[in-house]
């Protein structure tokens, strides 16, 4: 292939690419190593300053603690969810299709309209879940305000999980799909169960698929923004933060002006090195043999 | 063997009724907020599982007109289009390239692209932020869609890619051999077979450009250029502000809500499938 | 006429007078205004309905406005560095003095507003956000704090407007016993629930007494016991007043409450009765009550901290001086019956009856003895401390996650890291 072909196809992406991705993660790397409110006059050089406040910073730890638990706990229903669901869809049943666009369709309607569908279900007195409890006699649940402090966290967590469980279900059904029947037939001449065979043959059969997943998982709950911020509206709880969210409050603020804008960046620049650790952790971990067919 | 049979009924059954309640969930938000628009924030709070007794339609009316939803709407629109015609043309050419080209530094240079997909969005917010600035966009349609369209292409180029690679190269090689030059072989041959493959990553970077939130929340300002999602956004401020209109914010996420779900019923298929195609080789 | 000379003279001076006044009356300036009212807002069509006045008495300015919402300022911000020319804005005046008007960005008005300007408006609200006796606001919208309470629960309930924080306890029980809330918060709001920590503080030991206790550099002042009393006055709130799922609310779920009946009263700014006319109707009985007084406090029930709106006009401006002629017109008497009337808000002029539903706070407004910031008045010198730290850690004393004991020691510990770190 001609080299003028492949400069001229490559050069827009190449441009845009770096232009508007690469050099300004590059920026924010050495904008991390100032305190400044964006207005050019004050900018202060303060080299690690910023990185040394966030380690001793219990809100950005806070913060962080919300970023594993969605990574851990999310990650582990997510992904159950996922498990069961490609398992049961795949034991036979009629309405695969209908299921699988039913269980995926949370993800094309907006996070930020999701989001008021949740806080109105959990919404002290008045909400949809208090009123179920209320009508069924459970009235110390229907007591709970689960939006409070303690529990607002967990219920932003119900509507990340139910999202992105539709999303990673779709990701593990269609690597599953690529798995040769035959040897469904094999197994359930030899009267395996779907469990066994899930566990026996599907698993490690996509294992390659799931490793994938995994990474994007792994990256998506490390950057989680749209969601918790909009449930959280705009007097976000602390206890709804992640690192993303923190970063967008010290950078920008809602009503408080803050503007600590090398701060900011300081927390995005934290939350690049978690990626890449989490993403090689990930890499490290998952070391199985490849089953090729 | 009627023992099986009796055996893998309550299974099913059970199965039936996990993926069946948990579909229904999908299908109850939708339907939920379609009715909770319709009550009075009275209604709304008083008996929120229930049907509304006396439609208020004027909640779409004002969510359209005095809260500006066409305008909203036309932007999302203008942007979307033209962002995902834009990382077309962009992202094809170098996803092509990128797959089925021979120079030295192809998988690296790819690599460098793939790798764009780890970078937290939240890094660049402020540096993005400077950069609109300096080059006067910020705050404008125009600086969103350039923005929009860099950061999708690690995700798009990588899907294509593969999409590429899987493609036989007999057609290739007989077009050469024919005598047809490198541009000819792209254009006449490859690229209609590309088709499916761009037609499945339009449409996945329209719907999640469409979403798209966090990056229009950081770089746009004027309520003039606000997309959908920024329109629900500021939908939620303004309505704590009068008197707690919940049925009017509904009507808002049902106004965006519906097109894109008409859209899925037609078009789940091929957004599935271009999901998987790219997790899934 | 006398000779040819005079009548070409005439001629001459009649065209260039013309001239002149034609060339005066095309200055046309479009002043650019960015809002903290969402454009549905019955103050967004107030002051909508101020500006078409304004434009037909002044047909050379017009106007081109962008409603914001209540973010105003930091989207503002974000615009000025990319360099948008806005002339004037409107935000709480305590926001702006911690924002915008510390970061050197607002002009300065003394100069065109002159002397008298103060006796325009209401005693003390020129010079509430005034820095070293420059000022840079011109309040426009007089919100006061207060117990709004729905008059017919506390009828029910045999209850009269409490003098004294004993007598507010009882009226909590009064109200208990009939079955519905006395009062309710917003508990994600950690603004609205520092009222009454700081309204507690400010009855015992005077006005401004948060900024004060916060002022001393040891930290020291904040193990006063009368800190550590107020702080458990507070969250005693919750024992007979508050009903307990409050803690959830996420605003403006609370304040519905009372829309709907369910609660008696909220302490929170004259705003209130506007947010809610649409859930309430109309004909909603509002009253209201200042903050009682601490028995052996210092402050006064008299004592009010308020909140003010303020337009400010930009340091770069384009048009400065039509902007602040505008300003002028809209502190007038007549814009502000506009105000009064489709705003359904209270107004800063002297001499300007507020709305009906807002009688109450016009009246302790009048009869103020003396004006404090509202939230304490940390949120205008002290901004960051009061996001990051005060605000939320007085929430989660309030809301019983930390003791009112660790919540003066962390407030004593890190306001002398604070000034240690200056």
């Amino acid at each position: 292939m001609r080299r003028r072909m492949v400069t001229l196809f490559l050069a827009p992406a190449v441009i845009l690419y770096l232009g508007f991705v690469v050099l300004p993660a590059l920026q924010a790397f050495y904008l991390s190593f100032f305190q400044t409110s964006g207005f050019k006059d004050q900018e202060k050089w303060v080299g690690l300053g910023n990185y040394v406040q966030l380690a001793s910073d219990p809100i950005f730890w806070l913060a962080v603690t919300h970023m594993l638990l969605i990574l851990l706990v999310g990650g582990v229903a997510v992904f159950g969810f996922a498990f069961l669901f490609t398992m049961l869809v795949n034991s036979g049943l009629w309405g695969k299709k209908l299921f699988r666009a039913l269980i995926f369709m949370p993800n094309i309607i907006a996070m930020v309209g999701l989001s008021t569908f949740w806080s109105f279900v959990f919404m002290p007195r008045y909400g949809l879940l208090t009123n179920f409890f209320k009508s069924i006699g459970l009235d110390t649940l229907a007591g709970v305000a689960w939006t409070a402090p303690e529990h607002v966290f967990w219920a932003m967590l119900v509507g990340i999980v139910w999202i992105f469980a539709g999303f990673f279900t779709i990701l593990v059904l269609a690597g599953a799909d690529k798995i040769p029947t035959d040897m469904f037939d094999a197994a359930r001449i030899e009267g395996a169960s779907n469990r066994q065979m899930f566990r026996w043959i599907t698993v490690p059969m996509i294992w390659d698929v799931i490793v994938i997943t995994m990474v994007l998982w792994v990256i998506e709950a490390i950057k989680m923004m749209e969601y918790p911020y909009a449930f959280g509206g705009p007097n976000i709880d602390q206890n709804l933060y992640t690192p993303a969210i923190y970063l967008f409050i010290m950078g920008f603020g809602q009503r408080d002006p803050v503007y600590q804008l090398g701060y900011a960046t300081a927390i995005g620049v934290a939350m690049f090195v978690f990626t890449i650790v989490a993403v090689l952790l990930v890499g490290a971990v998952s070391r199985r043999e490849r089953v090729e067919f | 063997m009627r023992r099986s049979a009796m055996k893998i009924s309550p299974k099913k059954l059970l199965a039936y009724l996990i993926l069946g309640a948990w579909s229904a969930l999908s299908v109850f938000l939708v339907v939920w907020v379609i009715m909770a628009s319709l009550k009075t924030t009275r209604g709304l709070f008083g008996k929120p599982w229930s049907l509304p007794t006396s439609p208020v339609f004027e909640n779409y009316v004002k969510a359209w007109v005095s809260n500006r939803f066409e305008h909203y709407f036309l932007n999302s629109f203008l942007v979307v289009s033209c962002s995902v015609v834009a990382l077309l043309l962009v992202a094809v050419p170098a996803a092509y390239v990128l797959s089925r080209g021979q120079f030295k530094g192809r998988r690296t240079l790819l690599n460098f692209f793939i790798f764009g997909m780890g970078i937290p969005i939240p890094l660049l917010f402020i540096p993005l932020v400077v950069l609109t600035t300096e080059l006067g966009i910020v705050d404008t349609l125009v600086g969103l869609s350039v923005v929009y369209v860099s950061i999708a292409l690690p995700f798009t180029i990588y899907v294509l890619q593969g999409f590429f690679s899987s493609l036989p190269s007999e057609l290739e090689s007989a077009a050469i051999i024919d005598g047809c030059s490198d541009w000819q072989v792209f254009w006449h041959v490859m690229l209609p077979l590309a088709a499916p493959g761009a037609a499945t990553v339009a449409i996945l970077n329209f719907v999640a450009l469409w979403n798209e939130y966090q990056i229009s929340l950081v770089l746009i300002n004027s309520p003039e250029n606000r997309t959908l999602s920024l329109g629900i956004y500021s939908l939620i401020t303004s309505m704590q502000y009068s008197g707690g209109n919940w049925p009017g914010l509904f009507a808002g996420v049902t106004i965006v809500m519906v097109p894109t779900v008409a859209l899925y019923i037609f078009l789940s298929e091929r957004m599935i499938s271009g999901i998987t195609m790219g997790g899934v080789k | 006429m006398k000779s040819s000379a005079s009548r070409f003279a005439l001629s001459v001076l009649t065209i260039a007078s013309g001239l002149a006044a034609f060339s005066g009356a095309s200055q046309a300036s479009e002043l650019t205004f960015w809002s903290m009212w969402n454009e549905p807002e019955p103050q967004a069509e107030a002051l909508r309905a101020i500006m078409d006045a304004y434009t037909k008495a002044h047909p050379e300015t017009t106007f081109k406005v962008v409603w914001n919402g209540r973010q105003n300022q930091t989207k503002l911000r974000g615009a000025l560095q990319a360099g948008t020319k806005v002339d004037f804005m409107d935000q709480d005046g305590d926001q702006l003095a911690g924002g915008l008007q510390k970061q050197g960005q607002a002009y300065q008005l003394d100069e065109a507003l002159g002397e008298g300007f103060k006796d325009t408006l209401l005693p003390g609200a020129y010079d509430l956000y005034a820095e070293g006796g420059k000022h840079f606001q011109i309040p426009y919208v007089y919100n006061t704090v207060n117990f709004w309470y729905d008059k017919e629960i506390m009828k029910e309930a045999g209850g009269t407007p409490p003098k004294t924080w004993t007598e507010l306890l009882s009226l909590c029980e009064a109200v208990g016993k009939t079955g519905k809330h006395a009062l309710v918060v917003e508990g994600n709001d950690t603004a609205y629930t520092l009222l009454y920590f700081s309204n507690l503080l400010e009855r015992e030991l005077g006005p401004n007494a948060v900024i004060k206790t916060f002022e001393d550099k040891s930290g020291k002042a904040w193990l006063d016991p009368a800190v550590l009393d107020s702080a458990k006055k507070a969250y005693s709130l919750w024992d007979s007043c508050i009903a307990a799922d409050a803690r959830g609310f996420q605003y403006p779920a609370g304040q519905q409450t009372i829309a709907l009946g369910d609660s008696m009263a909220e302490l929170v700014g004259s705003w209130l009765p506007t947010e809610l006319s649409s859930s309430t109707g109309s004909d909603f009985a509002w009253g209201a009550f200042n903050f009682p007084e601490v028995e052996g406090g210092k402050g006064k029930q008299t004592d009010l901290q308020v909140a003010l709106l303020s337009m400010m006009v930009l340091k770069d401006a384009p048009h400065p001086q039509e902007a602040i002629d505008f300003l002028k017109y809209l502190t007038g008497a007549e814009a502000q019956q506009v105000l009064v009337e489709k705003g359904g808000v209270g107004v800063t002029a002297k001499g300007v009856a507020w709305p009906e539903v807002l009688t109450d706070a016009y009246e302790a407004a009048q009869n103020a003895t003396t004006l404090t910031n509202i939230y304490g008045g940390m949120s205008i010198n002290y901004a960051d401390f009061y996001t990051t730290k005060f605000a939320p850690e007085h929430n989660k004393m309030f809301l019983g996650q930390i003791t009112p004991e660790d919540f003066v020691k962390m407030m004593s510990e890190e306001t002398k890291a604070y000034w240690a770190g200056k």
